[in-house]
C-alpha cells in the first residue's frame, strides 16, 4: 500500500515536471545563453553582462522598447474599455444570445495574427482611407487582445452579485454614478487582469504590428529584423529582459491576490 | 388620491408565458405594515420590484403619494428597500453603507451627519461605524440594511424577504424590532415574505398571493380568522382540508358526506347539493373529548376515532388522532388538556362555523 502510494506520486512528480520542463526549457535556455561568453555553445557556462550592455547601448533597441510600450499601452485601454462593457452587458443582461455574443466576442482567437495584421492594413487603407501609424497597429492588437481581456473578465465577473446595482439605484444612484461607486470599486482587480494580459500580449506582437506599423520600430520588429543578420547576443538579452518582466509581473500578481491585497467581489 | 402612500392601480407583468402580476391593485395608507404572502413563484417579488422601479409593468400605474411614477427609474422614486442577502455593499464600511442614500441625494455634509447618528442610534450599530459588512454578524447585517432603507426619510420601505437568511432565534427578535422601527417611525412598509408567522408577527394587513393574483387583502386577523378563498384557508394557518360532496342545503348550513362521515358545514357560495366542496377548520379550533364526554351542543360535529400520536411543541402539542374513516384529523391544544393517552378513543369536536367551506375548484 504505501510502497504503492509512494511509486504513484513518484510518477506523478516526474510527469508534473517534465511537463514543466517541455514549458520553460527553451526559455530557460535563452535566459542562460544571455548570460554566458560563447553563443554557439555555452558549456561550460563563462558569465558576462556584455550582451546586456550592448543591448543599452543600441539607440534603436531603446526607441523600439518606446514603441512597444506606447504600443501595449494603447491597446490595452482600449481592449480593457472594450471587454469591460462587452462581459457587463453579456453577464448583467441575460438575453437569450448571450451563447452567441460570447463567442463573436471570443472568434478573434481563432484568427491567425497575421491575416489579423493584413486585414486591418487592407482595410485601413482602402476603406478608411488611412495610413499605417501607431493608432492604427493600437487598433489592430486590440482586435486581437479584446478576445483574451474579454476572457478574463467573463471568468472574474461571473462571481460579481449584479443585484448590488439594483440595491445602488434604488438608494439614488443614477447609471454612471453605480457604476463608479459599486461597480467599478468591485470590479477593478478583473479590469487590471485583462489590462496586464492584453498589454503583455500587444507589447510582444509581431505581426499585426509589423503590417500596421511600418517603419516605425517596436522590439519585435527590431528582434525579427536583425535576426536575418544572425543571432546577436543582445537578442539574447532583449528575449531574456522581456521575459523576466512578463514573469515578473505576473509573480507580483500572484503574490497580490495570494496575501488578500488585491481581492474580488464579496470581501468573504 | 394622495390619501395614501402607495396606490397600484391594475398592475400587470408577463414573463413569457408566465403572469407574474395579475391585475394587482393595492392602497397602502400612512403608518400601515402591509405584507404580501404567498409561496415562492406567487409574483411577490415581482410585485415590490415594480413598485421600486427595477421592473417595468406590462400595464397598470404605480402610484407613490399621489404621483404617478410608473415610468419613473428607481434613483428617482425615492424608496427604500432592504433586500434578501442585505446586498450591502462589501467595499464601503457600515457608515458609508448607511449614508449611501443621502449622498447620492446630495444631500449637505451636516445633515448626513446628523442623519447617520440618528439611524445608527435608531438600530443600535453605534461603534460598528468602520466595520465592513464581512466583520458584521447576520443580525448587525440586517441592521445595516435597515438603516440604509431608512435613513432618507423615503415615502415608504420595501422589505423582500428580510428575515429569510437569519436563524429561527434572530428572527424572532427581529420581527419585533422591525415592527418596533415601523410603529415608531409611521412609515409604511411593504413587507414580502413566504413565512406566514412573520406576515402575522409583524403586519396590519395581509394581501396573500398566488400566481399572480391578490387572493385575499384584508387585516391579519381576518384574513387568519375569515379566508375568503380555499388556498388562503390553506396557506394561513394550519388547517385540516375535508373534501367531499354536499348531501343537504338547508339555509346557512349545509351538510357534506366526508368520506363516509357525516359532517355539518356552513354553506359555501355557489354550490348545490352533489357538488364538490373543500372544508378547512384551523386544527386549534378543534378539541379533543373522551367518549365518555356529554355532548356539548356547540360542538355539533363530533366523530369518533383513536388518538394516533402526541407531537409536543412547547406550550401546545398536536394531537393526532385517526379517524374510523381511516382519515387523521390534527387537533391542536394545550399540552395538559387531556388525560387521554396514545391508542385511547377519542372524540373530535368542532363548532361548523369555526371553518370554511367553498366550493370545489373545477
Amino acid at each position: 500500500m504505501k510502497a504503492g502510494e509512494l511509486l504513484a506520486r513518484l510518477i506523478g512528480g516526474t510527469l508534473l515536471l517534465s511537463l514543466y520542463l517541455f514549458l520553460y526549457a527553451p526559455i530557460a535556455y535563452v535566459i542562460y545563453v544571455s548570460f554566458q561568453k560563447d553563443l554557439n555553445w555555452p558549456f561550460p557556462p563563462s558569465w558576462t553582462l556584455a550582451h546586456y550592455a550592448a543591448l543599452g547601448a543600441d539607440q534603436t533597441y531603446r526607441e523600439g522598447l518606446w514603441n512597444s510600450i506606447l504600443l501595449g499601452l494603447g491597446s490595452a485601454v482600449i481592449c480593457t474599455a472594450v471587454a469591460t462593457m462587452g462581459s457587463i452587458a453579456v453577464l448583467k443582461y441575460r438575453s437569450r444570445w448571450r451563447a452567441l455574443m460570447v463567442v463573436i466576442f471570443l472568434c478573434p482567437l481563432f484568427v491567425a495574427d497575421l491575416l489579423v495584421g493584413i486585414s486591418n492594413l487592407l482595410f485601413n487603407r482602402q476603406v478608411l482611407n488611412l495610413p499605417g501609424n501607431m493608432g492604427s497597429a493600437m487598433i489592430g492588437n486590440a482586435v486581437h487582445c479584446t478576445s483574451f481581456a474579454f476572457l478574463i473578465m467573463l471568468a472574474q465577473l461571473s462571481r460579481y452579485d449584479w443585484r448590488l446595482d439594483d440595491a445602488a439605484m434604488v438608494f439614488g444612484a443614477r447609471p454612471l454614478r453605480c457604476f463608479l461607486e459599486v461597480t467599478l470599486p468591485l470590479i477593478w482587480p478583473a479590469m487590471l487582469g485583462a489590462f496586464l494580459v492584453s498589454f503583455i500580449l500587444a507589447f510582444n506582437n509581431l505581426e499585426i504590428s509589423f503590417y500596421n506599423l511600418g517603419a516605425i520600430p517596436t522590439l519585435p520588429t527590431i528582434a525579427w529584423g536583425s535576426l536575418r543578420f544572425g543571432l546577436g547576443g543582445e537578442l539574447f538579452a532583449l528575449a531574456a529582459l522581456v521575459n523576466g518582466v512578463v514573469l515578473g509581473a505576473f509573480a507580483v500578481m500572484y503574490l497580490l491576490m495570494r496575501y488578500r491585497v488585491v481581492s474580488f467581489g464579496h470581501r468573504e | 388620491m394622495a390619501d395614501f402612500v402607495l396606490e397600484l392601480d391594475r398592475v400587470t407583468k408577463r414573463f413569457g408565458d408566465v403572469t407574474a402580476a395579475d391585475d394587482l391593485s393595492l392602497q397602502v395608507a400612512q403608518g400601515e405594515f402591509c405584507a404580501l404572502l404567498g409561496p415562492s413563484g406567487s409574483g411577490k417579488t415581482t410585485l415590490l420590484r415594480i413598485i421600486a422601479g427595477l421592473e417595468l409593468p406590462d400595464s397598470g400605474r404605480v402610484l407613490i403619494n399621489g404621483q404617478d411614477v410608473t415610468r419613473l427609474p428607481p434613483y428617482a422614486r425615492k424608496v427604500g428597500m432592504v433586500f434578501q442577502n442585505f446586498l450591502l455593499f462589501p467595499h464601503k464600511t457600515v457608515a458609508e453603507n448607511v449614508v449611501f442614500p443621502l449622498r447620492m441625494q446630495g444631500a449637505p455634509r451636516e445633515r448626513q451627519k446628523e442623519r447617520l447618528a440618528w439611524a445608527l442610534k435608531l438600530l443600535r450599530l453605534e461603534g460598528l461605524e468602520d466595520r465592513y459588512p464581512n466583520q458584521l454578524s447576520g443580525g448587525q447585517q440586517q441592521r445595516v440594511a435597515l438603516a440604509r432603507g431608512l435613513i432618507a426619510r423615503p415615502a415608504l420601505l420595501l422589505l423582500d424577504e428580510p428575515l429569510a437568511n437569519l436563524d429561527r432565534e434572530l428572527r424572532k427578535e427581529m420581527e419585533v424590532e422591525v415592527r418596533r422601527y415601523q410603529v415608531e417611525l409611521t412609515t409604511p412598509f411593504i413587507y414580502v415574505t413566504h413565512n406566514q408567522e412573520e406576515a402575522l408577527t409583524m403586519s396590519d394587513r395581509i394581501a396573500v398571493m398566488a400566481k399572480g393574483r391578490f387572493e385575499q387583502v384584508a387585516p391579519k386577523l381576518e384574513v387568519y380568522t375569515h379566508p375568503t378563498s380555499p388556498f388562503v384557508a390553506g396557506f394561513v394557518g394550519h388547517s385540516n382540508k375535508m373534501s367531499g360532496r354536499l348531501t343537504a342545503l338547508d339555509g346557512s348550513r349545509a351538510r357534506l358526506d366526508w368520506q363516509g362521515v357525516e359532517i355539518a358545514v356552513p354553506s359555501p357560495a355557489r354550490a348545490g347539493v352533489g357538488d364538490r366542496v373543500d372544508y378547512f377548520v384551523k386544527c386549534e379550533h378543534m378539541v379533543l373529548r373522551s367518549p365518555n364526554d356529554p355532548p356539548e351542543p356547540e360542538l355539533a360535529n363530533r366523530v369518533p376515532g383513536v388518538l394516533r400520536d402526541v407531537i409536543f411543541k412547547g406550550p401546545n402539542a398536536d394531537y393526532l388522532a385517526r379517524l374510523d374513516n381511516g382519515v387523521e384529523l390534527t387537533v391542536t391544544d394545550a399540552v395538559t388538556m387531556p388525560s387521554i393517552r396514545r391508542d385511547d378513543p377519542v372524540h373530535v369536536a368542532w363548532a361548523p362555523e369555526a371553518g370554511q367551506c367553498f366550493a370545489a375548484a373545477g
